[in-house]
């Protein structure tokens, strides 16, 4: 037949554009004819010619919802018509036939441009790893643990807060310079050549004892440590294993003492460089910890020593300090620095009596530890050649015969990293690399090394890909594909060996083999992945690190605790994931997850060590859930006071998904530094700010939420009385304001209970569409509407669980479509 | 550290190392840009917690205007500086997110659709670049972090270095031979991996959706330009690194240590022609101590809320960045390069992202602009209320550069009032 090509070509072209002008026409017609005239009648007045409140006119919005620029402000006008907000209470109210016509026309528009965008564009579904997830791949991958997102740039954060978007993933040149950095150190440590390297071993039962700087110098602190370990040869790079045994004297159930390990040199007199190693809490047992790094990431000395510290190496030091953070020392021990000797004085006086030498106190009367043993092994290789080497580098009867050695050794390298079987052309076409590489090189195994790395930096392996079959409309993901959604979602890393066999068996999206899955995934420890990475970008835990807190005001804050701050609500979250809670104890409970220096801070009692612990807040009677958490509470605050808007816009944004608007362009700061306001508390100041009509409008929906957690001050502790500042009086807290449906609130207490009893399917709803986002690694669209409201029911009806949340939301269309 | 003052040239071993490699039209430039007289160079420094106003602008406009307290430290130069007042990025807000637009001036930062955009030094690298060994330098010095100042057009950062002797390292001590032979090896097989894998996204790149089109482009092009910078690097790689009479800098622990180390490096970067484009991110948080006269954290300072014994603080703190920035340019304008001091040759832009740090006002930001062959001394003000747009003077600076750009970002044209 002799249909050609540009006849072909001209009739689809031809056939596209007369469809698009027949759907379009009427479309718009029918806009003109029925929806323009309500919304002219309704909302002009306000969002019009004449005014354009929050910068929207509906006289200018584009009724095209496909091509045009306004989809999601139509979004947001459905949404906001639903729910009643709009047109306000005290505008002319549509008749129930006016909104009948204006949801049917949103809905029908925005499903329609829903589907037409992803036939259209299709969504992102080749989604760039994150940074930790990247690092995570690779650690699972190689076996290696190597620090490998150092160098990447930070990811940016997508509008609901998620790091794993894949619409906002970018890629730059220097980011691929660093995957291949990364990827050819990483397998120069995997795969190994020649001879095992020298091992360095080194022993000690009592501290070395040398010269360290014992006052402070020139700004720097004292070193005064209670164990050294002397390493007078050591490598400069590669892994490093190092084993202390150690027991601590604990009198009076005090606190556990904590041991800070760290290393590095002595360069002179004045101070000792070094990297810390770890920090771990010693109990009356004697017990052997077992630390590892690299060795290039400590300070070491150049290739000639210095100083006349009796330490021309590097050296281990071990000190150790109580629960409140001071240093252990007594006088009566002996400790790496050796004792001052009396000074001389000049003119022929009398040196000083000696003092009598303080008896030795018997260990166990007092706070005490003991150094037993400490032994440091470099490099710590288990075996040589390493396990890494020989899983990579597998024994094959093909081993003599590189070019068939290599293909096979490929398949199963690329089948891991690339989640799913390579094909025989990808294989083909790696082994070409090799081949050109391999008589550039000196041995087989570094040819392999380079050969892997091109693995390391492909698109396959750096990027999440789902393909797309435009033929079939059929957007439903592979088995293979739906390991790596769950793996990511759950690990932030790559599918184990489980799922990809799974997957290769057809099986995995068998309802029930995945709902056993999804239960093994969260059982094993990388799932606290998924704890820490959703909890923390979900609410926002970083912003906890944005927050300076002013020592003026808080001058025992030690920055560790925001540290704890964070754990206490990952742990705490984790409980309630694991233990299969009701997700409601987010909004209120009566316990919380404490270590010994968070308990001390909130005025608690309980946990003896660094270790968090559940703590009952009955007794103290602290409101649980995460709004009495000081993640929460801190990172809301300005770090001086408590700030009712941050808190309120949490709350809002957060844990109802109603976030406010942002505040508009030009609207003025209220001036901290006039004199009038400065008498005033912050809460005082919100009723000035709110009496301005600019203000107004939208404050009166945000502070009433913000101002019951008065009771805590800017680092989360309770308190009833706002203290006195400058020309301010100390005030009693008042932490009572009417929640803008007219609800009057009197502190945290009526507030949880108000946002159980009358928020919990707003909540529920938030929930679902923030993990949701998260779990697709996208924005959600209008085309997720239906799932939302099922995965919400469902999670009500399931009496908030998590665990039967996660596991519907695996099962659903929604999940396991493109 | 002490420095002999060189000319550049000084540096330079003779070049009697034959190419091994055809002569590519990319590299042409540099090598020929030692005998190109004007090449100007641009260092862009911000300070992140603002500048206090009352002791850095000057009373009085134009050319008779009087020293500030600040600018007492830079008085010998005080024909080689023009301080600007009134200006800012226009609808960069934010506060403190605003470090990222300083020399982006992409709009709104810190808010959740915030998209930042290229920046002045990366825009100018697209143009004259390849001229150098290092197209350009991201530095910072931090006490944690590496947060730049510069981005790419996709809007993703470049991380800065923070460690003098890393950068040392990396521009002026060669390997042996052997080293050398074998680095170059490393390269041409990264060109190799990277041919492989660019051919295995376009394979890729035919069966997806347009969205996921238009990333997978991305991700090629990025392939394809390390693979043009690892050439590039093959070529460097045999031109012999530049000799510097100097010990390696120590990394040093304090601000005061930490930015003295990095102007040392930043003027051996520029005297040995390494870089053209250098941008330096101060990022005072948590630097304080061993500073005369200071005793609380910077941030904290930077909030001083009015009170007499903090802004007292910061003034030392302040003064005594603007005490090492006076190092730099005295340095600059002591090295000689083809008769110009390498100050002439270089525009130095100094300034904060913060007009005010106590209130987190990013509107009059604090800008001290000196070299690069302009006519200074000058004080430039601008109206304090409505701000003078500050990508204006990015339009001079890549005019002086060569580059024919008449815009960046929200330019209004080019600042006047500079030709000399």
């Amino acid at each position: 037949m002799m249909l050609t090509r540009p006849t072909l070509a001209l009739f689809v072209c031809f056939g596209c554009f007369a469809f698009l002008a027949t759907a379009d026409e009427p479309a718009r017609r029918a806009y003109e004819r029925d929806v323009r005239p309500v919304l002219k009648a309704l909302c002009y007045k306000c969002h019009g010619p004449d005014d354009d409140k929050g910068g929207v006119r509906f006289d200018q919005l584009d009724p095209d919802l496909v091509d045009g620029s306004d989809t999601e402000t139509w979004h947001d006008a459905l949404d906001q018509l639903n729910r009643g907000e709009m047109p306000p209470p005290k505008a002319k109210q549509p008749t129930a036939e006016q909104r009948r016509l204006l949801t049917d026309w949103m809905v029908s528009a925005l499903r329609d441009a829903a589907e037409a965008r992803r036939f259209k564009n299709g969504r992102v579904t080749i989604r760039r790893l994150t940074r930790y997830e990247y690092a995570n791949t690779m650690r699972d991958l190689l076996r290696i643990d190597l620090d490998f997102a150092r160098e990447l740039p930070p990811d940016p954060a997508s509008q609901a807060g998620f790091l794993n978007n894949g619409a906002t993933l970018e890629m730059s040149p220097t980011q691929i310079e660093v995957y291949l950095k990364a990827a050819r150190k990483a397998l120069a440590d995997a795969i190994v050549t020649g001879e095992q390297p020298e091992l360095y071993v080194f022993t000690q039962t009592k501290t070395a004892v040398g010269k360290l700087p014992n006052r402070k110098v020139a700004g720097h602190k004292p070193v005064r440590p209670e164990f050294v370990l002397d390493l007078k040869e050591f490598p400069r790079n590669g892994e490093f294993e190092l084993k202390v045994t150690a027991r601590a004297a604990i009198p009076n159930d005090q606190g556990l003492p904590r041991m800070r390990v760290s290393m590095g040199h002595v360069p002179g007199i004045i101070h000792v460089p070094r990297g810390k190693v770890g920090e771990v809490d010693v109990s009356d047992k004697t017990e052997t910890f077992t630390f590892r790094g690299r060795m290039e990431d400590f300070p070491q000395p150049g290739p000639i020593a210095f100083g006349n510290s009796g330490f021309k190496g590097m050296i281990v030091l071990i000190d150790f300090v109580d629960a409140d953070g001071n240093e252990l020392r007594y006088p009566d021990r002996t400790y790496a620095q050796p004792p001052a000797k009396p000074q001389k004085k000049p003119g022929g006086k009398k040196k000083p009596e000696p003092k009598n030498e303080p008896a030795t106190v018997s260990f166990g009367s007092r706070l005490d530890i003991e150094v037993t043993s400490v032994e440091f092994k470099a490099p710590a290789y288990t075996s040589w050649p390493p396990p890494s080497h020989q899983r990579l580098l597998f024994d094959s009867q093909n081993s003599d015969d590189e070019p068939r050695y290599v293909r096979e050794l490929l398949e199963r390298f690329m089948t891991s990293a690339f989640r799913r079987p390579a094909t025989k052309e990808e294989i083909e076409q790696t082994a070409q690399l090799f081949e050109v590489i391999r008589p550039k090189t000196d041995s087989f195994e570094e040819a392999v090394r380079e050969t892997f790395a091109s693995v390391l930096v492909s698109p396959h392996f750096l990027y999440v890909v789902e393909r797309r079959d435009p033929q079939s409309g059929n957007h439903r993901i592979t088995d293979f594909e739906l390991a790596s959604r769950l793996s990511y979602f759950l690990w932030s890393s790559a599918p184990d060996q489980q799922l990809l066999q799974l997957a290769h068996q057809g099986k995995l999206h068998d309802s029930k083999v995945l709902k056993q899955q999804v239960e093994r995934m969260l059982e094993d420890v990388r799932s606290s992945e998924f704890v820490c990475r959703f909890i923390d970008q979900w609410l926002d835990l970083d912003a906890l690190n944005r927050v300076a807190v002013n020592p003026e005001y808080f001058p025992d804050f030690d920055n560790e605790l925001k540290q704890d701050m964070q754990k206490e609500t990952q742990a705490y979250f984790a409980v309630l994931l694991h233990e299969d809670h009701s997700a409601l104890e987010l909004l209120d409970s009566d316990w919380t997850m404490l270590n010994l220096s968070l308990a001390r801070h909130y005025g608690l009692q309980g946990p003896r060590s660094s270790r968090f612990e559940q703590v009952d807040l009955k007794p103290a009677s602290r409101p649980g859930g995460l709004l009495g958490q000081g993640a929460f509470l801190l990172a809301n605050s300005n770090g001086e006071d408590a700030h009712p808007i941050k808190r309120a816009v949490w709350i809002l944004d957060r844990l109802l998904d109603s976030p406010p608007a942002s505040p508009p362009p030009d609207v003025p700061e209220l001036d901290a530094e006039s004199p009038d306001l400065a008498r005033l508390t912050l809460k005082e100041q919100l009723e000035v700010h709110r009496q301005k009509e600019s203000c107004a409008n939208c404050h009166q929906g945000i502070d009433p939420w913000g101002i019951p957690l008065e009771n805590f001050d800017a680092v989360g502790r309770w308190r009833i009385e706002v203290p006195r500042h400058k020309k301010r009086p100390a005030t009693a807290v008042d932490a009572t304001s009417v929640l803008p449906d007219g609800k009057k609130i009197d502190g945290v207490d009526q507030l949880q209970r108000y946002l159980v009893e009358d928020c919990s399917e707003k909540f529920a709803r938030s929930l679902v569409k923030r993990l949701m986002a998260y779990g697709l690694g996208r924005s959600l669209d209008f085309g997720d509407r239906k799932a939302i409201q099922t995965l919400t029911s469902r999670f009500v009806e399931n009496d908030f669980r998590l665990k039967s949340l996660i596991i519907d939301f695996v099962q659903s269309e929604t999940f396991q479509t493109k | 550290m002490p420095i002999k003052s060189l000319d550049r040239r000084t540096f330079l071993r003779a070049s009697g190392v034959a190419l091994g490699l055809p002569w590519l039209d990319a590299m042409q430039p540099a090598f020929a840009a030692e005998d190109r007289d004007a090449s100007r160079r641009i260092v862009a420094i911000n300070t992140n917690l603002g500048i206090l106003s009352e002791h850095f602008y000057p009373e009085g406009a134009g050319r008779d205007y009087t020293l500030s307290p600040y600018l007492e430290t830079l008085a010998d130069f005080r024909d080689q500086f023009t301080v600007i007042s009134g200006c800012s990025h226009p609808d960069v807000t934010g506060g403190h997110s605003a470090e990222v637009s300083f020399l982006t001036a992409a709009p709104h930062p810190g808010t959740a659709s915030f998209r930042n955009s290229i920046s002045l030094d990366q825009f100018a690298a697209e143009h004259i670049g390849q001229q150098t060994r290092v197209s350009t330098l991201p530095l910072s010095v931090a006490k944690q972090g590496n947060q730049s100042l510069s981005f790419t057009s996709s809007g993703v950062m470049l991380p800065a270095e923070n460690s003098p002797s890393t950068v040392f390292q990396a521009l002026f001590v060669a390997g042996e031979q052997k080293e050398i032979e074998r680095q170059i090896q490393q390269l041409r097989v990264g060109r190799s991996i990277l041919d492989t894998v660019a051919d295995r996204a376009s394979a890729l790149r035919k069966r997806v959706g347009p969205a996921d089109r238009r990333r997978l482009d991305q991700y090629f092009n990025s392939v394809r330009e390390v693979e043009r910078r690892l050439l590039i690097a093959e070529e460097w790689e045999r031109k012999p690194r530049p000799r510097v009479d100097v010990p390696p800098p120590s990394d040093g622990e304090y601000l005061l240590e930490k930015l003295s180390a990095m102007y040392d490096l930043i003027r051996l970067a520029l005297e040995t022609d390494s870089t053209r484009l250098i941008t330096l991110l101060i990022r005072l948080d948590g630097f304080s101590a061993h500073i005369p006269g200071v005793s609380t954290e910077s941030h904290n300072l930077s909030h001083h809320v009015g009170r007499k014994d903090k802004l007292a603080q910061l003034k030392n703190l302040e003064l005594a960045q603007f005490r090492e920035l006076a190092r730099l340019m005295e340095g600059l304008s002591e090295a000689k390069e083809h008769g110009d001091s390498l100050l002439d040759r270089t525009m130095l832009l100094y300034g904060s992202n913060l007009g005010n740090g106590n209130n987190h006002d990013t509107r009059n930001m604090p800008i001290l602009f000196a070299g690069g062959g302009f006519k200074h001394g000058q004080h430039l003000a601008f109206d304090r209320k409505n701000n003078y747009p500050l990508p204006n003077l990015f339009v001079s600076m890549l005019q002086r550069l060569g580059i024919a750009s008449d815009r960046f970002a929200s330019s209004t044209g080019a600042l006047r009032g500079l030709e000399g």
